[in-house]
């Protein structure tokens, strides 16, 4: 059924199906869970037509700063400028192609190609281009210094996620995130803090990375899957986000659980009320799976790594830079951590059991419950329309 | 890090602790020694070959993000003709 980036026939008509209304709709064809080529799809029109969450402001808190990322196989470099800035580039000199950062780092001067030593500044600009009028010469008039800098990469940053894209016919960046920064504008400009090595675990999967935007933006399974929050988030406790186009999820009116009886993490300054027993769990097209609470938000990063591999970069930032990083707080992020840690490992067997579903001969997409499935064929829908 | 905190003038001994230094980590304090001994490499010579040290010197004190003596080999570098565009 896949071309290589090109949607067959087969393809489209399997797509309009997708798009059809949910009560007639049906899901998206095994193809693009199971198919190795469907990886080439996925990059040419969700990773890279698009916003993709490549990375955190807190990967590269110092100036100088530097964290290679591989963007389905687009070499970029993350780095925070001398001015602190967050830049995005190629991680690529001009001269040879040649891959300019393999690890993290900092920099405290230019940025030397390991190849023939082309230096560049944080800012992009091509500072030295050594022996390259011939021994001991360097500078060439067929050399622009001035032209052949690095190539940056469009990008952006919310809630402290870096996103990028590597299309000139994506919308600027304010204009994407828009209807998020709406929705979540309590939290929108609040500082954040990183919890450290308590805030940060990975998880790995063998599925496909849309099984896990799909299970994670939607409350049905909640309590079948996670029993453990029936005894205080019951389902219909729940709601639907719908943002077409952009994301989907769910949120909950009884948030409210107890880590500690007698220590709690500070809550954001000047939520209004809704946030006292309010959290929203939010899936950001395609890759990033954010939960948002009252003391807490949460980022979850996808990373394919084929057809069938996957891994889930999870991190946790708090309110107050105490409470995600002081001594006192230590045992409560460490609880904080481990009760994520637990309700995302719970959701693998599901998220692995799906994937190996699509390899059953004419499974049809499946079909969707019109009253709880509209967050996973909002998803399907968005996927069906970027595939064209 | 390889090497000592003073610059010999024996060609044999810097070109041991620059091969020593070409395997070590890229730190700036690798870069930063470097660019010393390139540079003195560059007093031992004359004509293209001074110059062929002063641009690794240069390089290097660009790479340790020491502007002062980046700054002073670049501008040995201009008076010795090595920044001016070349046509061949």
């Amino acid at each position: 059924m896949l071309d290589q980036t090109s949607v067959s026939p087969a393809l489209a008509a399997a797509l309009a199906a997708v798009r059809a209304p949910i009560e007639a709709a049906r899901g998206l064809p095994n193809a693009l869970y199971a198919d190795p080529a469907s990886v080439a799809l996925d990059r040419a029109h969700l990773f890279h037509a698009g916003w993709v969450c490549i990375g955190y402001g807190k990967d590269v808190p110092a100036p100088g700063d530097a964290m290679p990322v591989d963007h389905m196989g687009a070499p970029l470099l993350l780095l925070r400028d001398r001015d602190g800035a967050l830049k995005v580039y190629q991680n690529v000199c001009r001269h040879r192609g040649m891959i300019l950062v393999e690890e993290k780092r900092n920099f405290g001067g230019v940025i030397r190609c390991p190849y023939h030593s082309w230096c560049y500044s944080l800012d992009g600009k091509l500072r030295a281009t050594p022996h390259v009028g011939g021994p001991g010469l360097n500078a060439h008039e067929a050399v622009n210094r001035d032209a052949t800098g690095l190539v940056p990469v469009r990008a952006g940053v919310f809630l402290d996620c870096v996103f990028v894209t590597l299309s000139p016919d994506a919308p600027e960046f304010d204009d994407w995130i828009a209807p998020l920064r709406a929705r979540w504008a309590d939290f929108a400009d609040k500082p954040l803090f990183h919890g450290g090595e308590n805030g940060a675990f990975t998880l790995e999967l063998t599925a496909n990375w849309k099984l896990a935007v799909e299970n994670y933006c939607e409350s049905y399974h909640l309590p079948w899957v996670h029993p453990g929050l029936n005894a205080y988030s019951r389902l219909e406790d729940h709601y639907h986000i719908e943002e077409p186009g952009a994301f989907s999820g769910q949120g909950t009116v009884v948030y409210n659980p107890t880590l500690d009886p007698e220590l709690a993490f500070p809550d954001f300054e000047g939520l209004p009320e809704r946030w006292d027993t309010g959290a929203e769990y939010i899936a950001l097209y395609p890759n990033l799976l954010l939960g948002a609470h009252r003391d807490h938000v949460y980022a979850i990063r996808l990373v394919p790594d084929g057809h069938d591999g996957l891994k889930e970069h999870v991190d946790i930032w708090y309110a107050s830079e105490e409470a995600a990083q002081g001594e006192r707080f230590a045992k409560l992020r460490e609880t904080n951590a481990k009760l994520w840690h637990g309700i995302f490992v719970e959701d693998i067997e599901v998220v692995e059991g799906m994937h190996k579903g699509r390899g059953a001969p004419g499974f049809d997409g499946g079909v969707f419950s019109p009253a709880m499935d509209g967050p996973t064929h909002c998803f399907h829908a968005w996927v069906a329309d970027r595939l064209g | 890090m390889p090497g000592s905190p003073t610059v010999s003038a024996d060609p044999a001994a810097l070109d041991a602790e620059l091969r020593a230094l070409h395997a070590a980590p890229r730190t700036a304090a690798r870069a930063a020694r470097m660019a010393q001994l390139h540079e003195a490499a560059a007093e031992l010579m004359d004509g293209p070959a001074a110059r062929f040290h002063l641009t690794h010197a240069w390089v290097h004190a660009l790479e340790a993000g020491e502007a002062a003596p980046a700054a002073r080999l670049e501008r040995r570098l201009r008076a010795a003709g090595g920044l001016g565009a070349t046509r061949r």
